[in-house]
């Protein structure tokens, strides 16, 4: 028997990438973990495509903000870790703080009434 | 920086790239399924629902791909290769449609260039500003303007920005050893400010330049500087001869205005200055940016009301006025653009005729198009790859057709085009428009077939079996509706081009009042240093007539100052004993000087009282010969006989009628009859000249021998000789030219479509030939079989002549302009273009009935 699935949203275009940028700050890590990871992190929210994640981690990757190597697996098979660089970081703190703005405005604007009533 | 640097050594290791891909996906496939087992899954269901989970691999790879690689550029060179390729398997059709295109875009190329040339170059800036100023002493009788009265209104005048004046002298270049005559225009210092002109390389003629003794200066035309300098780029401040002057080259101007190969400047002497007499200048303002013709109008009067009271005996009873120039251009850029329009039709027949074909083809390509759909082309793909199709087929066609512009181009000048100068050139701007075109048409032809494949139902199309039958009955209604279309847009043409051509048979038909076959003319300018007194000019004029009479061949030999169909001079003219009409309230008269034996020349024929004779000269009693239709209006109830005139410019000289002569056309074919006196030449000598021979046969032969007799008389005198049949020839080349353009894009109309109804009709017969083969299998008559196949080919085309008849109704009005006594309506140009129509397209709808008849019914049966 299937248990019923938490509401699945959207990604929001362009949070992808912020998306993969903060799941690497923790270390490196291959493309199966780094959907996993956003899946359990965003408590199964967030469902992140394969068809949307690889052309990400190649686009970050051209764009030198993750470098990638090709290593040994926990269970021992060869796998692409992705590693966030110097840039990427730089980008990722940019990224963040203009997200957490956009996340309060919409925050302020959709629930007026918890903030007056505070 | 680093991206493109990076994604350059990606491009270098591309295949590694490609395996590591892989590898990274697989990675991601076996972490899934272990996952997955691990959750209680069998391997096999595992693995599959890994696969699920990767979702359609080709796509992501593609996607990713696109990351790393030159995406857009690699894309479109493979979608540009895969098109060729594509279109390399349809050779046939393709031959079509390229033709088709070439066609379409081949009228409108050239209709480009010559738009171009003619009005966006044109080399007058703001010509809507520009008025022509002339003087007058009857409200229909506009004169030249003399030098008193123009520098008088030079240098007062307000409303205008400058004023500028010309007048067109022949001169004699001599480059070399052989004396060539050119025409010139002697033109004041404000006159390349005034027009405007461009100058291709230096510059124009100015004030410093228009003053005795700085004045040996000449800008030149760019034609003349392409024939006679080839185009030196050093050409300024070079010296040429002109009329045995040394004259310094300053400027060569943009494009060749009407005909003058050289501008030299007027610089006015003294005595110049104090004339009101000789009503000689061009003179052309232009008005000040805000100020209105009328008001200008209103200050021209009362400058010219100052020098009546100034002048009392020279411009007492003359007036000035001011036409503005821009009527000329209006009707040229209404003809052009009407043409235009013209080959824009063309062109969307041509669009709607390849939508057609191609909307048949994509029954065959659905499948194709629905495998790549099903493999994952998204439908943006899909119709991106189609349009990238269409469009490289519009680029082969679109460079065929401006080849074809090209030989079109030369075929149109070696018909004579003196007026439309048709020249092509391989311009940067050509190929531009020629390139935007061609892509935009494809784009249009190309859109709707692209979006109805692409649009089509994936599990259907695979299906073998429902192939033609539902598609094809979707399409019909569209493709019929095309045909219609096509054939109604050709009928509405072919109208057009057969009104044009029964004004055109209509016209050539026209009597001129003169006899044109056989007639030599040789005009000729007498310099005016040389032929100082009219003593002198009448001895050339009659050492000349005598030693061209002599020639063997020659039947009969006139001279006269003006040529046929050139508009000529007109005056006003005053009747004795007649104090009601005091000072020459007449329309304007044509007025001409001739030889005595003019008329038998021409041949006009002598209806009442005598020609000239030679006993008609300076000093005898002053006659005059008048044409019929002067005599008709001016003493409609009496003999013009013995009647004495004078015309107003020859103050105090009564002139008896002693002749009536036949009309001519002297404004052209389609002009009407005018009034026109005639004057024997000993009593006024003019110094250009025209002399008229009449030859026994092939006059071009005698050419030669013309040019030599004239300079047995003075061997310096620059001659041009033509026949009178050419000049006629050009007179009717502007409704000509409409008649050729409209034919050729009116056929290549027809052409188009019907072989669109063509494809239509075959291919809807080879869907019936289950039907037929049915049909005749049980029995049925052949030929009711094929009156059958004809009424269902023949439906569109009755719609499409019904709409036709209506459209052209109300359009060939536009045509009236152009058309000589030819209603726009005319019956049986709209009966003959119907049964035209009618059985072009029978003989298309019959081609394909026939073969389907043709069939053996029992291959019919099995037909699917």
């Amino acid at each position: 028997m299937k248990r019923k699935r938490p509401s699945r949203v959207e990604l929001l275009q362009g949070t992808l990438e912020l998306l993969i940028l903060r799941t690497l700050v923790t270390g490196p890590s291959h493309g199966h973990e780094i959907a996993k990871h956003i899946l359990r992190t965003s408590e199964e929210a967030f469902k992140v495509e394969t068809g949307s994640l690889y052309p990400a981690l190649h686009r970050l990757e051209a764009k030198g903000w993750l470098t990638a190597s090709w290593d040994q697996s926990e269970k021992g098979k060869r796998a692409k870790y992705y590693r966030l660089t110097a840039l990427g970081k730089k980008e990722l703190i940019a990224e963040q703080s203009k997200w957490e703005v956009f996340a309060r405005a919409m925050g302020l604007l959709l629930n007026p009434l918890d903030q007056e009533g505070r | 920086m680093t991206l493109l640097f990076r994604k350059l050594t990606w491009l270098l290791r591309r295949r590694r790239k490609e395996a590591e891909l892989e590898e990274e996906l697989r990675f991601y496939l076996d972490e899934e399924a272990e996952e997955r087992q691990a959750a209680g899954l069998s391997p096999e269901e595992a693995h599959r629902a890994a696969r699920l989970e990767l979702g359609n691999v080709t796509l992501l790879k593609d996607d990713t791909r696109a990351e790393w690689s030159w995406t857009p550029l690699e894309h479109f060179v493979r979608e540009v290769r895969n098109a060729v390729r594509i279109l390399k398997r349809d050779v046939r059709v393709n031959v079509v449609i390229l033709c088709t295109i070439a066609l379409g875009i081949a009228a409108n190329t050239a209709m480009f260039s010559i738009v171009n040339v003619m009005l966006l170059k044109f080399p007058i800036q703001n010509p809507e500003r520009l008025v022509l100023i002339n003087e007058t002493h009857s409200p229909d009788a506009l004169m030249p303007v003399s030098p008193g009265a123009f520098l008088e209104l030079q240098r007062t005048i307000t409303s205008f920005e400058s004023i500028c004046a010309s007048l067109d002298q022949p001169l004699t270049l001599l480059e070399g050893d052989n004396p060539e005559a050119i025409s010139g225009v002697l033109v004041t210092g404000s006159y390349f400010a005034t027009l405007g002109l461009k100058l291709q390389l230096g510059r124009g003629i100015t004030q410093e330049d228009d003053q005795a003794g700085r004045s040996d200066v000449v800008v030149i035309s760019r034609a003349l500087w392409a024939q006679r300098f080839a185009s030196d780029p050093e050409i300024v401040g070079r010296t040429i001869q002109i009329d045995s002057r040394q004259r310094s080259v300053i400027g060569v101007v943009d494009i060749g205005v009407e005909e003058t190969d050289v501008w030299v400047p007027m610089a006015f002497d003294a005595a110049d200055r104090d004339n009101r007499v000789s009503h000689n200048l061009i003179v052309e303002g232009r008005l000040k940016a805000g100020v209105s013709t009328e008001s200008a109008s209103t200050e021209l009067k009362q400058i010219a009301r100052r020098l009546e009271t100034d002048y009392p005996d020279t411009n007492g009873g003359w007036s000035v006025v001011l036409t503005p120039m821009t009527e000329r251009m209006r009707v040229l850029a209404y003809l052009l653009l009407s043409v235009w329009g013209v080959a824009g039709a063309v062109l969307l027949i041509a669009c709607a005729n390849i939508a057609n074909l191609l909307l048949a083809r994509s029954i065959s390509r659905r499948r194709e198009i629905a495998i790549r759909m099903a493999v994952g082309a998204t439908r943006f793909h899909v119709i991106r790859q189609l349009l990238v199709e269409s469009i490289v087929l519009a680029l082969i066609g679109g460079a065929a057709g401006l080849l074809l512009t090209f030989w079109g181009a030369r075929g149109l000048n070696s018909l004579g085009s003196d007026v439309l100068p048709i020249t092509v050139r391989m311009e940067p701007i050509l190929l531009a428009f020629t390139a935007l075109l061609s892509v935009t048409t494809g784009v249009i032809f190309g859109l709707a077939p692209a979006l109805d494949l692409s649009n089509s139902n994936l599990s259907e199309s695979l299906k073998d079996g429902s192939r033609s039958a539902m598609a094809g009955h979707r399409h019909r209604r569209t493709r019929t509706a095309l045909v219609v279309a096509e054939v109604s847009v050709s009928f509405v043409l072919l109208i057009g081009a057969g009104l044009m051509m029964r004004s055109f048979v209509k016209l050539s038909s026209v009597n001129p009042g003169f006899n044109a076959t056989n007639v030599l003319v040789a005009e000729l300018t007498l310099p005016e240093r040389k032929y100082a007194s009219a003593d002198e000019a009448r001895l050339f004029t009659n050492s000349a007539l005598q030693e061209i009479s002599s020639l063997p061949g020659v039947t009969a030999v006139g001279a006269s100052q003006v040529l046929p169909f050139s508009s000529g001079f007109t005056y006003g003219v005053v009747f004795e004993g007649r104090p009601d009409v005091k000072d020459s309230p007449t329309p304007p008269v044509h007025y001409f000087a001739v030889s005595p034996q003019y008329f038998h020349a021409l041949e006009i024929p002598l209806k009442r009282g005598r020609v000239f004779t030679t006993e008609d000269r300076a000093g005898s009693a002053l006659v005059t010969i008048v044409n019929e239709t002067f005599a008709r209006r001016f003493f409609p109830e009496e003999s013009a006989i013995g009647k004495r005139i004078r015309v107003t410019s020859e103050r105090g000289t009564w002139r008896e009628i002693v002749g009536v002569v036949g009309n001519t056309k002297q404004g052209g074919l389609a002009s009407r009859s005018t009034a026109q006196i005639y004057a024997p030449l000993d009593q006024i000598p003019f110094s250009s000249m025209t002399f008229v021979v009449k030859t026994t046969d092939r006059p071009m032969s005698l050419a030669r021998n013309l040019e030599e007799r004239i300079h047995s008389v003075d061997p310096e005198q620059p001659v041009a000789v033509r026949t009178l049949q050419e000049i006629v020839k050009e007179s009717v080349f502007p409704v000509q030219i409409v008649m050729i353009f409209l034919s050729v894009f009116a056929g290549v109309a027809l052409l188009i479509a019907s072989t669109g109804l063509y494809g239509v009709i075959a291919y809807s017969v080879s869907q019936q030939t289950h039907e037929i083969g049915l049909r005749t299998a049980l029995g049925a008559d052949r030929r009711r079989l094929l009156v059958m196949v004809l009424r269902r080919g023949m439906f569109p085309v009755a719609i499409a002549l019904i709409l036709g008849i209506t459209v052209a109704f109300a359009l060939t009005r536009v045509l009236r302009a152009f058309l000589f006594q030819t209603s726009a309506t005319d019956a049986l140009t709209f009966v003959a273009i119907s049964a035209l129509l009618t059985s072009v397209s029978l003989l298309a709808c019959y081609l394909p009935a026939r073969r389907a008849l043709k069939v053996d019914p029992m291959v019919a049966l099995r037909h699917e």
